[in-house]
């Protein structure tokens, strides 16, 4: 135990005043409570401190892509294939989401538009995956993930597809869902 | 005269114990202010980014009477089951240094929080800075609960 002088003088003086009294009370003091091992004196305080995270889980793709198919290789072939990519981006905090992807609407017979996703957060990417108008998974158990990842078109045309001018524009929309 | 040399020394003990913050060697008042703190984490600013960390300086430390000349303060967390990341760093020190930032974890060894504290007034003071962070791998509170910390400060001699 530990006396500050400073402290008990100011006390002192005030109560009694005078140099013999002070001494006297730092004797009594000393016996009182000891000397102290400063080194060893310890003091705590504490609170508590919470943490609140929110679930969270984005998505978001890339800018418009177009594409256009080559022509037929010969005559009576289908069109050769056009490819173009894109990339998306996640984040998601919870676990087993997946992402799924459709079109606004089908394009014309013998249009077809396919896209796949490059595996992120440890999911499984299913392959090149036509598109419709009907939801179809892409990417599928997904850990929580905050990341970027590829997405790569396939657009192909039947050699019974009409020419199309300027193209036909389809939104696909990208869902992050449980 | 005789009966003041008595009633001196306790009339300082009962009134040393009469404060709130603990005490050491009847001279050391030392406690929190601010009251405990709830951080919450902010949504991403983007997709594929982080979740927005959280900061708070709502709280602090105070001390009255240093019972040494150089001391320091340490710091300890209890947080069963933690999931998340928390930060604390101390600022605006009335006498003494930061020690920097300090990660607190669940049963950690106590780190130095402010040094050199020195005995230069009868009060003493900084500000706490905490920091959460929840990067999306290490999930959300519905799933894992809340972390609550109970966060350990310690005066000692340096």
């Amino acid at each position: 135990m530990t006396i500050c002088l400073p402290h008990v003088k100011n006390v002192t003086n005030f109560l009694i005043g005078g140099k013999m009294q002070y001494i006297k009370i730092l004797a009594i003091a000393v016996v009182f409570f000891g000397f102290a091992n400063v080194s060893s004196a310890q003091v705590t305080a504490s609170h508590n401190v919470t943490i609140v995270v929110p679930t969270v889980n984005l998505i978001s793709v890339s800018g418009d892509v177009t594409i256009t198919v080559g022509a037929p290789a010969g005559a009576g072939s289908d069109f050769t294939d056009g490819t173009a990519s894109g990339s998306y981006s996640v984040t998601t905090n919870e676990s087993g989401q997946k992402i799924t992807a459709q079109l606004s609407a089908d394009y014309a017979s013998g249009i077809t538009l396919s896209a796949s996703l490059s595996s992120i957060g440890g999911g499984t990417a299913a392959a090149s995956t036509p598109l419709s108008t009907v939801a179809a998974d892409l990417l599928t158990g997904m850990n929580a993930v905050s990341d970027t990842g590829t997405i790569s078109y396939v657009a192909s045309a039947t050699a019974a597809a009409a020419a199309n001018g300027a193209g036909e524009t389809r939104a696909v929309t990208y869902t992050l869902t449980s | 005269m005789r009966i003041y040399t008595l009633i001196i020394p306790a009339v300082l003990i009962i009134s040393a114990s009469s404060f709130a913050p603990q005490r050491a060697n009847g001279q050391l008042y030392f406690g929190t202010t601010g009251g405990n703190v709830t951080l919450q984490v902010g949504q991403p600013v983007a997709a594929g980014l982080d979740p927005t960390p959280a900061e708070s300086s709502s709280s602090g430390l105070f001390w009255i009477l240093s019972p040494v000349l150089t001391s320091k303060i340490i710091v300890t967390s209890v947080a069963p089951g933690q999931s998340f990341q928390l930060f604390l760093s101390a600022s605006n020190i009335s006498s003494g240094n930061s020690a920097g930032e300090v990660q607190l974890t669940d049963g950690m060894l106590p780190a130095d929080l402010v040094v050199n504290v020195r005995r230069l007034g009868l009060f003493g003071s900084a500000t706490l800075n905490y920091r959460a962070e929840a990067p999306a791998e290490l999930g959300n509170s519905a799933s894992q609960g809340d972390d609550v910390h109970t966060v350990i400060f310690t005066w000692t001699a340096q």
